[in-house]
């Protein structure tokens, strides 16, 4: 999930209008961005990805910055149009998953492996934030999906770069846990 | 003894440095390679990192087309449209200052042009005209020689002049009756002061006042835009002092001559009376008692001379009033002596 040092003429060519470059800019954040948002909120993602980015067109050519600003950018407008969105909607935090999903990977040689390799990349994602907190499962889907430093995810969350660590080590140990090999092999 | 995997629920994960957490984290760790306990969660997270999956990219070249075109539409270049901005804000506050400095150059050129009666006469005629109505004279200027736009076709100075040459046959009507006129000068009604003789303004209101009605009267609407009204106010004293100039009777003398004649009536009764007393002994020796029938007399007598005052009153009273008749008696009493 980077352009490299294609981005910066990428960039250039988007904010003159060239739709080939915002073609490219798309092909390469949307999938993350949609991720995201389905992992907060499942039923609204494919709309609130389509505004985040007619809300960037705007001020595109204003931009100014490196790949990592520019997806920084992107999410923090997806994290603020999420948040709207459940202001007005009063919705839960994520959808949750029914156990039933779960039983037809099932197995009983190693239907732990088995099962994540046939699990999407969206189902994952969904069974690692539903493990944990409101607060953990946004710093990993930000660190994981967004594939934001933690510096920029503890701008984006208003909290300390240290605050950031110490939240998703908790997370990961937790994760750990639940995604145990040997947890799941017993 | 147990070995101490056998410990179920107890073991933890251990604790990750930042460095092979963010390693972790970026999907850079692979799953055999992962820290005891870790290799579940290794394998997860690059799942969650994969490849793009099916229907991740619906409606990719809507939205593409959509964010292109704004933009397209809402982005001219910064570093162009700043100077440009700039340069057209100079240009406008210039060009603004330049119009303005236009304004006031022919304004005052034109009030100065005015002031000396340079502007030709149409132009300086209107200059008077708006000058007069806030106070200021103006010189005079030659409107015979360019004929104003406004009178299509029509020689407005030549019908003026006709209008108060017509205006010496017109008299003003005794009643005061006719349209209210109002001062041109002061827009206040002004109620005609004409002379009862001849029907002559006495006063500059009511010369003013002829004036207006002579021009409301008029077919010309360009009359009243392109009206002098000091020259007309010169003009028509300078005829009407000269009609009065060339006036064989005037109204003094016939005055004189009403005077004149009720001095002889009054003469005429009393030598009248004079001669009924003489021959009254006559009347009394004859008859004693005709008393009453004298007394009758003298009352005749009183009531001839009150019928002479009637008919002095009918004979100088025609269109006029009584106070013009006190007036008559007091020259009567102030004239008597040296009349007797």
């Amino acid at each position: 999930m980077s352009l490299g040092p294609e981005f910066e003429s990428v960039l250039c060519a988007a904010q003159a209008g060239a739709e080939w470059a915002v073609d490219v800019l798309f092909r390469e954040y949307q999938p993350a961005l949609l991720r995201y948002l389905r992992a907060c909120e499942p039923r609204a993602a494919e709309d609130l990805a389509g505004e985040v980015w007619l809300a960037l067109a705007p001020k595109l050519a204003a931009f100014m910055g490196d790949e990592a600003g520019f997806r920084g950018w992107l999410f923090t407008v997806a994290r603020r149009r999420l948040t709207g969105y459940r202001r007005q909607a009063a919705g839960r935090r994520t959808a949750p998953v029914p156990g039933e999903h779960f039983d037809g990977f099932a197995a009983t040689d190693d239907p732990a492996a088995e099962g994540m390799a046939f699990l999407a990349a969206q189902e994952t994602i969904d069974r690692l934030v539903a493990h944990l907190s409101e607060d953990q499962a946004e710093v990993v889907l930000l660190r994981v999906v967004a594939d934001l430093s933690v510096t920029e995810v503890a701008r984006m969350t208003g909290r300390t770069p240290g605050a950031v660590r110490v939240m998703q080590h908790r997370a990961l140990r937790k994760l750990a846990e639940t995604f145990s090999e040997e947890a799941v092999t017993r | 003894m147990s070995d101490w995997r056998d410990l179920d629920g107890v073991r933890q994960p251990l604790p990750l440095d930042d460095r092979t957490t963010d390693r972790l984290l970026a999907g850079m760790v692979d799953p055999d390679d992962a820290p005891p306990g870790y290799a579940g969660l290794a394998r997860a997270l690059g799942t969650a990192r994969g490849p793009v999956e099916a229907g991740e990219l619906v409606g990719r070249d809507r939205i593409v087309a959509a964010v292109a075109a704004a933009v397209a539409e809402a982005s001219p270049p910064t570093t162009v449209s700043i100077p440009l901005r700039r340069r057209s804000m100079v240009s406008r506050l210039f060009g603004t200052k330049v119009a303005a400095a236009a304004m006031t150059t022919v304004l005052l050129a034109t009030g100065a042009a005015a002031a000396t009666g340079s502007l030709p006469g149409a132009a300086q005629d209107a200059a008077n005209a708006v000058a007069d109505r806030v106070g200021v004279t103006l010189p005079l200027g030659d409107s015979t020689d360019v004929v104003p736009a406004s009178t299509q076709g029509k020689d407005a100075q030549t019908a003026r002049d006709a209008r108060l040459a017509e205006h010496d046959a017109d008299e003003a009507p005794a009643d005061g009756s006719g349209d209210v006129v109002t001062d041109p000068l002061t827009d206040v009604p002004v109620v005609p002061d004409d002379d009862s003789e001849n029907g002559t303004p006495a006063s500059q209101e009511g010369v003013n006042a002829h004036i207006v009605r002579d021009l409301r009267n008029s077919d010309d609407p360009a009359a009243d835009s392109t009206l002098d009204w000091k020259a007309l106010r010169d003009q028509f004293h300078a005829e009407h002092k000269a009609e009065h100039a060339s006036d064989p009777a005037p109204a003094a003398d016939d005055a004189q001559a009403r005077r004149d004649e009720h001095l002889a009536t009054v003469e005429q009764e009393k030598a009248e009376r004079d001669a009924a007393k003489d021959a009254r002994p006559a009347d009394d020796a004859d008859d004693q008692g005709d008393d009453v029938a004298d007394d009758d007399n003298a009352d005749d007598q009183g009531d001839d001379v009150a019928d002479d005052d009637d008919a002095d009153e009918d004979e100088s009273g025609k269109g006029q009033t009584h106070e013009h008749d006190d007036d008559e008696h007091e020259d009567d009493e102030a004239d008597a002596p040296a009349a007797g």
